[in-house]
Order: structure tokens, then sequence, then C-alpha cells
């Protein structure tokens, strides 16, 4: 019998993909099976199956995001988490739930919600990924702002190390300092450390009332200047953004030639009531308009805002950190590469993280400089880029993390260590 | 941990004595018998190693000196900041050096545009405070010994605080370190940004208890300081009562900055000290401090006060004045001092469990007590079942001491059993290693062996501490035992 026939009794669930099949085109490998283990024990034994016989494998969710991180190499199989898919725990006394990593986040969220409760995570491909890939990818959405990422969130978690031992980290309650917190370590790892079978995730009232306020100013504006006035309010808003003109004009068509702030508060009805009407005091006559919006816009805004910049045509996208007072000068950088050189940008920027996400679109030539030029504007910012897609044309061309300075050789030897025989997602980081 | 320095010799140690004054002169290496004394234990007094060297560094590049020599003459050392850690974290190894962080404790850089201040790590954790205040600024993880505890204690422990249950630990509030590895490489992990790319090896780094290397400077996010604070205390004739109203109050949506109980015995010996206005007679007090900005304060507190009197508060005091709100938390914080009044000597415990499970918990401790003899004062951060029960003896009576030792590790196992933690902030270190296997499988611990094999393959920083038993750094697969294939075939035996 052949490893990957053999491979495929472990499992109660497989299939094996025919020649053609394009299911995974966009995550750019073609695997010849999939494996759907319906618990933490097949999965375990499917993993030391590959691990004994040096069988690469790339560990999903549901595959919204397999493009996100360097192309993978050689792989022949893949490991689906869908049948593993629910909620084990809830005590909503303590705001702590566990669920089975293939829980789609929609349905752990309606689960949640019903008890008056929330995961403060959005995250784009809201619909359809699972909690796994969304830790394992950890692109914070919008909440960040007020909750920070998914590693703020994440308690503990059971795994299948590469060598298909089952393992327990962290804890079950919200605070904990027993050994070291691998929990966390897994948060943005792309699934190449250990496979994810089970997160405790700490959670949060959900807030009674919700408002958006959309200011709207000139480019020229001086935006630092109104962003450290925002911030001397007393308010913690729950998202904070500002749109560039082209998403503006993408996501608020009524807005015409101009840049906006997002600022949404969430709280007890009379608080968010008193907080705008305090905000529109203190910024209504910088701004050129200051409206709220509704509440079925306000969603629809906001999830716009969550899947950028997933829902942009553009070659390429990516994703910079910096600290907070420099993202502004990127900011003008953007700006200024947006009407220098003959590439579309469009960008938005969650000011109180120091995050911003742009993408760019052009001839691919130009987009490799530009982002090059980025990247290195960037470093001197004391910030980093890393590329969250790339259209095929232009793949291998920039480099998807840059550089990791001097954490890159312990980085390297964490990979070694969980994972000697590199089979887990094989050149996804390293 | 076998110890390849035994039989180290007098020249071995003056030699290696010089080399340590080379790199940091006469005065910054101490090598007299009296003057170690004062290194050879942290805040948990009980256990005692006086190590052969202690050396403070006041810069990066010393401390990255005195570790290369160390790994090169595999000396094993121990990180030190103020020595208040509870678990013996910096506890000296036999044979070892100290490496006291405590000259380094300048405050680098305040960065008020993008909310961070970058400090050595022997900067006292109050201090960041102090630093930003008066520009409306704050450093929230607050543990009770922030007067003299250091921010590089504070990484290492990944400490808490009574303001943690809303805005989290230090791991929370860390953006960036500068660490020394085991072999001497300085690295720098995160920096001044909110979220990075790759591993998370920040998250590590946090919480490792000193075992992974030495942090010689820090970015701390600093946050603005609330609008209004709002602090309560309402009395209760049962501690479980205490304890519902605490589940009541979370799941009716509302998370107070901090929410602390102290039970009859810890009222009692506080009040004979601060005199902070509890009732004596109270079975417990829940202590509850609302904050954030004013409007929300002010909508809150009725609603925290009907959870309280659902839950049948007796009384229920609001602090009309700063000096009030003061008072109330002094009585808090003092609380394992005044335990002093009323026993010699006391064990913190430090477990965790779910909030949910507080009044049965609680019910056991108390039959715990009952059974040892032994009284047990119950002082904790509800808000995030963060218990610290205090177990009261003396060791000049007879038994008690081992009795003492016994029933904690008894709670531990009840939180353990009750789906909680042995530690919510105190750390592993070396009091507690013996109960990791009560929470981790041989797989668990041989996972985190594989982080500490990332950073230190040698383990020379800080051993001894944490893990259960002597780890050395194979792959997991190798390590385990494999009969000798001379063995199988009947050729030879081992004895
Ligand atoms: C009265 C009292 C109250 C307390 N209250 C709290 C509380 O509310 N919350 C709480 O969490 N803790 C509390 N603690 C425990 C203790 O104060 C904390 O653990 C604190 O963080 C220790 O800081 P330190 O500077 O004293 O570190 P030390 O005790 O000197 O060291 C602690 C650990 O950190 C390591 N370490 C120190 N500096 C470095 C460095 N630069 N790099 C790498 N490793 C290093 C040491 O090796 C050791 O393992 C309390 C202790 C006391 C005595």
């Amino acid at each position: 019998m052949s490893d990957l026939k053999q491979l495929s009794k472990i499992v109660s669930e497989f299939e094996f993909l025919q020649p053609g099949d394009e299911r995974f085109n966009d995550a750019g490998f073609s695997p010849k099976l999939l494996l759907f283990p319906a618990n933490v024990e097949e999965l375990s034994e499917s993993i030391k199956f590959c691990n004994k016989s040096k069988i690469p494998l790339v560990p999903i969710g549901n595959g919204t995001k397999l493009f996100i991180g360097n192309p993978v190499s050689d792989v022949k199989v893949v490991v689906s988490l869908r049948v593993m898919n629910k909620v084990l725990q809830y005590e909503t006394a303590d705001l702590v739930s566990t669920v089975q990593c293939g829980i789609l986040f929609k349905k752990f969220q309606r689960s949640l919600n019903k008890k008056g409760q929330m995961l403060p995570i959005n995250s784009p491909f809201e619909d359809n990924s699972t909690m796994g890939g969304i830790i394992s990818t950890n692109l914070s959405g919008p909440l960040a702002t007020r909750y920070g990422s998914c590693r703020e969130l994440l308690l503990g978690i059971k795994a299948v190390r590469a060598d298909g031992e089952i393992i327990n980290c962290g804890a079950k309650v919200v605070k904990n300092v027993a050994g070291y917190d691998i929990p966390k370590l897994m948060v943005g790892a792309l699934g190449t450390l250990i496979v994810l079978a089970e997160a405790t995730f700490r959670l949060y009232p959900r807030q009674e009332f919700s408002k958006t306020a959309i200011m709207v100013l000139n480019e020229n504006q001086d935006i630092n200047d109104l962003f450290n006035k925002i911030c001397d309010i007393d308010v913690i808003p729950s998202s904070f953004e500002i749109l560039d003109k082209n998403l503006t004009a993408r996501f608020l068509p009524k807005v015409k030639n101009s840049i906006c702030v997002l600022y949404r508060i969430e709280s007890l009805e009379d608080a968010v009531v008193k907080q705008m009407k305090d905000l529109h005091k203190i910024v209504g006559k910088k701004v050129n308009e200051f409206f709220e919006i509704d509440e079925k816009s306000e969603k629809n805004l906001w999830k716009k805002v969550s899947s950028f910049p997933f829902n942009t045509k553009s070659k390429l996208t990516c994703r910079v950190n910096l600290p907070i007072a420099n993202s502004f000068k990127l900011l003008e950088i953007l700006k200024e590469i947006n009407k220098s050189m003959k590439v579309k940008i469009e960008f938005l920027l969650r000011p109180q993280r120091g995050t911003t996400l742009f993408s760019i679109d052009g001839e691919p030539g130009d987009i490799v400089y530009g982002v090059n030029l980025i990247r290195s504007q960037v470093k001197a910012l004391k910030g980093a880029v890393a590329l969250t897609s790339v259209a095929d044309e232009l793949k291998g061309q920039v480099d998807v993390f840059g550089d990791f300075g001097s954490s890159k050789l312990i980085m390297k030897n964490l990979k070694n260590h969980f994972d000697p025989n590199n089979i887990l997602s094989p050149g996804r980081i390293f | 941990m076998s110890n390849p320095n035994k039989n180290r010799n007098h020249l071995w140690k003056s030699s290696f004595e010089s080399r340590l004054v080379k790199i940091l002169g006469r005065e910054l290496v101490i090598s007299r018998e009296d003057e170690l004394i004062a290194y050879d234990c942290d805040g948990l007094t009980g256990y005692r190693v006086k190590p052969i060297f202690v050396v403070l560094p006041d810069t990066t590049e010393q401390v990255s000196k005195i570790v290369k020599l160390c790994h090169e003459e595999k000396v094993p050392f121990v990180p030190r900041g103020a020595g208040t850690g509870l678990s013996g974290g910096a506890l000296p190894t036999e044979e070892g050096i100290v490496i006291s962080l405590a000259r380094m404790n300048k405050i680098l850089e305040v960065d008020i545009p993008s909310r961070c201040v970058v400090a050595e790590p022997g900067v006292v954790n109050a201090w960041v405070t102090n630093e930003v205040s008066s520009r409306g600024y704050y450093y929230a993880p607050d543990p009770s010994s922030q007067v003299v505890c250091t921010i590089g204690g504070n990484v290492a422990e990944n400490s808490g605080g009574v303001h943690c249950l809303k805005y989290g630990v230090t791991v929370n509030h860390v953006l960036g370190v500068e660490m020394i590895l085991p072999d001497g490489e300085i690295v720098e992990l995160g920096g001044k940004t909110q979220e990075n790319f790759g591993y998370d090896l920040l998250s590590l780094v946090v919480g490792s208890e000193g075992l992974l290397g030495i942090v010689t400077k820090v970015t701390l996010k600093i946050i603005k300081k609330p609008g209004a604070v709002k602090t309560l205390f309402a009395s209760f004739e049962k501690i479980e009562d205490a304890g519902e109203a605490v589940s009541g109050i979370i799941s009716g949506g509302i998370i107070p900055a901090g929410m602390e109980i102290m039970d009859n015995v810890s009222i009692r010996a506080v009040e004979s000290t601060v005199n902070a206005g509890y009732p004596e007679d109270a079975g417990a007090i829940l202590l509850v401090e609302l904050d954030g900005p004013p409007i929300e304060v002010e909508l809150e507190l009725p609603l925290v006060e009907d959870v309280l009197k659902k839950n049948n508060a007796i009384e229920i005091k609001i602090a009309k004045t700063e000096t009030e709100r003061e008072l109330f938390w002094k009585g808090r914080k003092s609380a394992f001092a005044a335990m002093g009044r009323i026993s010699p000597e006391y064990y913190v415990q430090d477990g965790v469990i779910p909030r949910s499970k507080l009044a049965e918990v609680l019910g056991e401790i108390g039959e715990l007590s009952k059974k040892f003899d032994l009284i047990v004062a119950n002082v904790f951060h509800a808000g995030d079942g963060n218990l610290h029960p205090l177990i009261l003896y003396n060791s000049k009576n007879e038994g008690e001491l081992e009795r003492a030792e016994v029933l904690a590790g008894e709670i531990l196992n009840v939180c353990v059993d009750a789906g909680g933690s042995i530690t919510g902030e105190h750390g592993v270190g070396f009091d507690k290693k013996r109960f990791m296997s009560k929470m981790f499988s041989e797989q668990d611990i041989d996972t985190m062996n594989l982080v500490r094999c990332t950073f230190d393959s040698e383990g020379l920083c800080n051993p001894g501490k944490v893990f259960p038993t002597p780890r050395t750094c194979v792959e997991p697969g190798m390590k385990k035992f494999e009969v000798h294939p001379i063995q199988k075939e009947g050729r030879g035996e081992m004895y």
C-alpha cells in the first residue's frame, strides 16, 4: 500500500484529490490527499505517521487564507480541522470558552452572543474562517484598538506536536503563569510549529449599544493633530480607523475627494450618546463634516473595513507595524508614492495600534519598486512590512516577511526544535 | 542536573573572579562571604543557597561579557532584580553566580507620542508611572510589591496586580525587550510596535522566570489614566455570597478594574493594624473598583450596587474622597503584612480557579484548614479567580511547618481539580516545580523544554527552576530510554 493510502486509513473521513482539482490553486500547491480527522486522537495518529514517513503537510481550517506567508513547498497532504468544530466548554460566569479549532468563528460567536457575550475579534473572511485559522494568521481587525489582538485573548491550547504527541499548554482560567506561554507563540505562527486542536479564549460582555461617527477631512489637513485631540477625550473607542482618499471613495461613495476617520464607541446606551456628543463638541469644528451612521450602514461599513485589504483586486497587499507616532509618517510616505509613481495605493491606518494595511496596484515592476521603497522607509521608522497577498505574476519578487532582525536565528532554531523533520507547512516562514 | 563545577578549586575560582573584575571593576564583584549572604534567597526565605559571586553590571555590554564568560567556563548564572519573588526564582544555584540588575535602573526614554517608556530592567515598577503621571499616563500592571520590585523581575514573572482583571498582566504591556542570550549574544525582540511578524518570542520571554536569558532593556506600554475612578466595598455574612456577587457583576456585563475579597481572618488582621474601616464582624468583604470614562463609571455604579444587594450584602460603602479610597486599598494591600500580627509565620499560596467555582473551592479550603488544624486566611484577586490563601503556622510547634507545607500542596490540588492553575502570578520558580506535573503531562513539559533548549542549549541560565525534573536538550523523540541492541540480543546487561 502506498504511504498516502495507509495514511488515509487512519482517519474516519478523507478525500483523494483528482488531477485538475482547483481548490488549492490560490494556495499555490496541489495536495493529493485531504484528511478530516474526527478527533484529536486521529489528528495525532495521522501526524505521527507523516512525521515517521517524512510526509510534509499543511494544517488548515476552512482554507480561506492559505495564500498568507511564503508558498509551501512540495506538500501532498492537507489536514483539515473542519470536522472538529464543537464548543467544548462554556461557563458564562467565567467568561471563558473552549472550542475545537475547526469551529467557524461565526458559529462560535453566535453561541456567545446568545448569552450576551462575545469574542472581540473581527478579521477578514469572517463568515468562513475557523478559530484555528484566525489564531494562526493573526490578522487582527478594527476591534484590536480596544481589545488587542488574538494574542490577548488566547488562554490555552490542546495541540498535536510534529511528532504526533498530544499536548496541553496554558490553562482554562484567565490568569496563569505556569510554564512558558506556548499558546501565544502559536498566534501568527501559520501552522508551522504544531497543529492546534482546541483553544480556550477569554471572552467579553457584549456591549449594549454601538455608534460610529465619521469625520471627513481634506487630504492635506493635519491628521496627527486631530488624532491627538481625539485621544485627549475621555472615551475608549472600540475601533478607530483612518481611511485614505481611495478607500474612502470605495467604502463611502457619498464622501467626495476626502479622507475620513471612523470612530466607534460601544458601551451602555446613555454613555455612548453622551460620549458622541463630547466628541462632536471637541472635533466637530476641526473637520469638514461630522456625522453618525445608522445601525445597518454601520454593520456594513465595519465588515468592509474588517475585510480590507482582501476585498481588493490589487496585485499586492501588505500589513505594516510601526510605533504609533511613526505610523503617521507612513501615511505621508504612502500619499507621496501614490502621487508620484504610477501605482494605485489604498490604505487604512489603525492609529492606536500603529497598524497600517495597504494594497498596491500597477505594473509589476512599479509595484516591486514601490513596496521595496516602502519597506526600507518603514525599517528606518523602526517598523516592519509583511505581504498579505501577492498575485502569481509577482510571487517570489518581493520577500514576504522582510527582515526579522536579530531574532531570526532563534526563530529558525525554534522551528527546528518543534519540527525537526520540517513537515509542518515547510517553507511558510522558514 | 549534574554539576560540572563541583571539583573546581581555589585557583580556578580566583582566576574566574579576576576575569569578572576585569569586566566590571573591583567594587562591582561581590565575593566576601558576609556580603554574599544578602543574596542567598529571594522573597521566599525558606530556601537559601550562597552563590560563589554576585556581580552588579551597569551596562548591557557588561552583562553580555559576563554571560559570555559564564558560557565559556560553564558557570550557571541567576538573574536577579529586587529579590521580592515569592517562588524562589532568584534563588542562587550552587557553584553559580548571581547577576543583579539592580544598578541598571535608568528610565532611558519616555515616548508619549508612541505611548511607551523604555526602561532598564532594574527600574522599580512604580517609577514608571511616576515618570509619566504628570502627563496623564500610567503603567498598568501594579503588583502589591510595586514600590520595590523591578521591571526585569516583572517581565520574568509576568506579574499581575490588583487591576489586571481589566487591564491584563505584564505580557499585555510589554512591547519589546533587549536580551542577552545564554551564550552572551544580544538580541532584540519586539520594539515599540504593538504587533510583530514571525514567531512571538516576546510572549515566551515574558513569564519565562529568567530561564531564557537576561533582559537588559524593556519597552513598556503606557496608557491614559482613566477619567474617573470609584471604589467601594461591601460586607457579607458569608464569603460564598461575596463570591457569587463577583460572578454576578461580571456576567452582568461589567468588568471592574479590580475586585478583591478578604475573609474574616484577614479583615480582623488588617483592622488591627491599619484601620481601613472594614467591619470586623463581617464574614467577608468585597472591594470593587470601577474606572473609565466618567459617564460609564457613573452608569455602572448603581448596577454594581444592585448585584451586591441581590447577593445579600450587609453594608455597601463608597469612597467619597481620594483619601478614603486610598484607605480602602491600604487595607487590602497590607493584608499580607498584617498577618504577621496574628501569626509568627505564614506561607502565601498562589493558585487560580475558574471564577464560577469560587464558593465551592473556598468550602474545600475551609475543610482542609480544619483537617490540618491550621488557620488559613483568604485574600484574593476575586475577579480573575486568583487565590492567595495565607497559611498561618508557627515552626516552633513541632510538625506545624510540615503540616503547613502539605496543606499548601493540597490547596493546589483543589485548584487544579477545579480546572485552574498552580500559579496565577508568583511563578513556579524553585518552590512549585514539583507541582508542574499536577497540571501538565510529561509531553507538555517536554514541549516547554523545546523552548528552553532553543534559547539555552546548555542549561546555564537559572537552572533547577520551573522544570520538575532535570531535562537535557536532546530531541524529545530521542530522549526516551531504549534498550541497547546489545541487551536485546542478550549479549550484555546493564548494571
Ligand atoms: C509583599 C509582596 C507582594 C507581592 N505582590 C505581588 C502581586 O501583587 N502580584 C505579583 O505578580 N507578584 C507579587 N509579588 C511577587 C514579586 O514581587 C514579583 O514576582 C516581582 O515581579 C519580582 O520582581 P523582583 O524585581 O523582586 O524580581 P526577583 O525576585 O529578583 O526575580 C524574580 C525572577 O525574575 C528573574 N529576573 C529578575 N530580573 C531579571 C532580568 N533582568 N532578566 C531575566 N530574568 C530576571 C529572576 O531570575 C527570578 O527568576 C509580591 C511579593 C511581595 C514580597
